[in-house]
């Protein structure tokens, strides 16, 4: 199965509740609680195929990870539809799941089975995860005691040691100090170029003309314009 | 938990005048059953939004979120549970019955787990809920047989409507408090299947809404 993404006219409208609106009381009551609705996408229709690498530029609140976290399989489209085909890695949030009360080694072992990732597996990665994030005998420490650094050295080294079919980055991670952040990039490098679909969010347009062969301009959660490059 | 049950054993005991040892095991398994059922619906009230980040950055399904609490809960209960079995057979009321605590415990999981999607989903969506939620739950503990024992099933009829009294009831009959009534069981299976029906109504047409309410 070739990994690719459809979306046709998807629209992600997201209700903002208030304190009102929350309320069952009040429905009860029968006040009249208007919702807002932000429409963070607006007919976004995309198709992306194998060897794709797409940038999504934009300014702040044009609906750029709102579109990364939709791909990702969190909001769903409120209309339009949406096909997905593929492994997802999603690198949008590389902390998420991470048990601060859980040693380094837990920690992998739970965020390797939240990324799907097969049980026989895991011994495997495990070891280039440890030996990657050079954290040596902390690895048996709880995760509440590192560093912020070494936090982020941990989280990078779990989320970028899996391969996916389709890749979604918010901003290029650069983690760790001088010489980490060389091997992070080199290892950002590598995964962006093994996995067949890559899709990064980002406000700077240099990153993007380096790594994509696709820009989209965003605004306002409409696609304005879109550029290739070869 | 032990140290709940043996202040309160004897004070009961008094208070109630039932005064024997079989009032500390009453009161044991009601309180440790309590616990269990209360905390995991207490908990549920939270399930999805206790777990925004996870729902709104991965494909994982929301039922996830409730086998979560419930095996966290299931774990605890596995903990609690030797109180009363130490002191069943302490007074040496431990018999082959304890056996049927497994089929029953499985029962009432059942039921936990489609009334916490329905308290969940209720919850996320409105909030005002959660202390309702609460309220109800230690009210219900008052009306529920954990302290006291029913005097007599034919006067407070309105004690009958409360599913909570059989839930105890039935998870109380493996340690020699009390018979398994088929009539208990008849009444937590109509309504672990009516839930059933109304949390996969409510699965089928708002999980993939949970996301905008979280």
């Amino acid at each position: 199965m070739r990994p690719s993404i459809i979306l046709n006219r998807a629209c992600v409208e997201i209700p903002i509740y208030n304190q009102e609106s929350l309320s069952i009381r009040k429905k009860i009551l029968g006040h009249n609680v208007q919702i807002k609705v932000v429409k963070a996408l607006t007919e976004i229709s995309l198709k992306i195929q194998p060897g794709d690498s797409v940038g999504l530029y934009g300014h702040n609140g044009a609906g750029k990870t709102t579109l990364l976290r939709c791909l990702a399989g969190g909001y769903y489209p409120t209309s339009g539809t949406m096909f997905v085909e593929g492994r997802i890695n999603s690198l949008i949030d590389v902390g998420l799941g991470l048990d601060p009360e859980a040693t380094g080694l837990q920690n992998i072992k739970l965020k390797l089975t939240l990324m799907r990732v097969p049980l026989d597996k895991q011994k495997s990665l495990t070891e280039n995860i440890v030996s990657f994030s050079e954290l040596e005998d902390f690895i048996h420490l709880p995760f509440r005691t590192y560093s912020s650094g070494m936090g982020m050295r941990l989280a990078f080294s779990i989320a970028t040691s899996v391969d996916a079919d389709i890749l979604l980055l918010d901003e290029w991670l650069s983690v760790g100090d001088e010489s980490f952040s060389i091997k992070s990039n080199q290892r950002m490098k590598e995964i962006t170029t093994n996995s067949s679909i890559l899709i990064i969010a980002s406000h700077s347009m240099d990153l993007l003309k380096k790594n994509c062969n696709r820009i989209i301009h965003m605004e306002h959660g409409k696609i304005v314009s879109e550029e290739s490059y070869l | 938990m032990t140290v709940t049950i043996f202040a309160m054993g004897p004070l009961y005991g008094v208070l109630f005048s039932q005064g024997d040892n079989a009032f500390t095991l009453y009161l044991a398994t009601g309180l440790v059953f309590w616990g269990f059922i209360s905390n995991t619906l207490l908990e549920s009230c939270t399930a999805f939004i206790g777990n925004e980040s996870f729902i709104k950055q991965t494909t994982l399904p929301k039922y996830i979120y409730i086998f979560r609490i419930l095996s966290r809960n299931l774990i605890v209960l596995a903990h609690n549970i030797s109180i009363p079995i130490l002191i069943a057979l302490f007074y040496e009321k431990l018999s082959f019955k304890i056996i049927y605590l497994f089929p029953i415990i499985a029962l009432v999981c059942f039921f936990l787990f489609f009334a916490s999607v329905v308290v969940a989903f209720f919850c996320s969506r409105y909030r005002d809920l959660i202390p309702l939620v609460g309220n109800i739950l230690q009210l219900s503990m008052f009306l529920t047989p954990v302290f006291w024992i029913h005097p007599d099933p034919k006067r407070l009829t309105f004690l009958n409507y409360n599913i909570f009294s059989y839930l105890i009831n039935l998870l109380r009959a493996p340690f020699n408090c009390g018979n398994i009534s088929s009539n208990d069981i008849n009444v937590i299976v109509v309504v672990t299947v009516t839930i059933t029906f109304l949390a996969i109504v409510l699965y089928q047409m708002y999980s993939k809404r949970v996301v905008y309410w979280v």
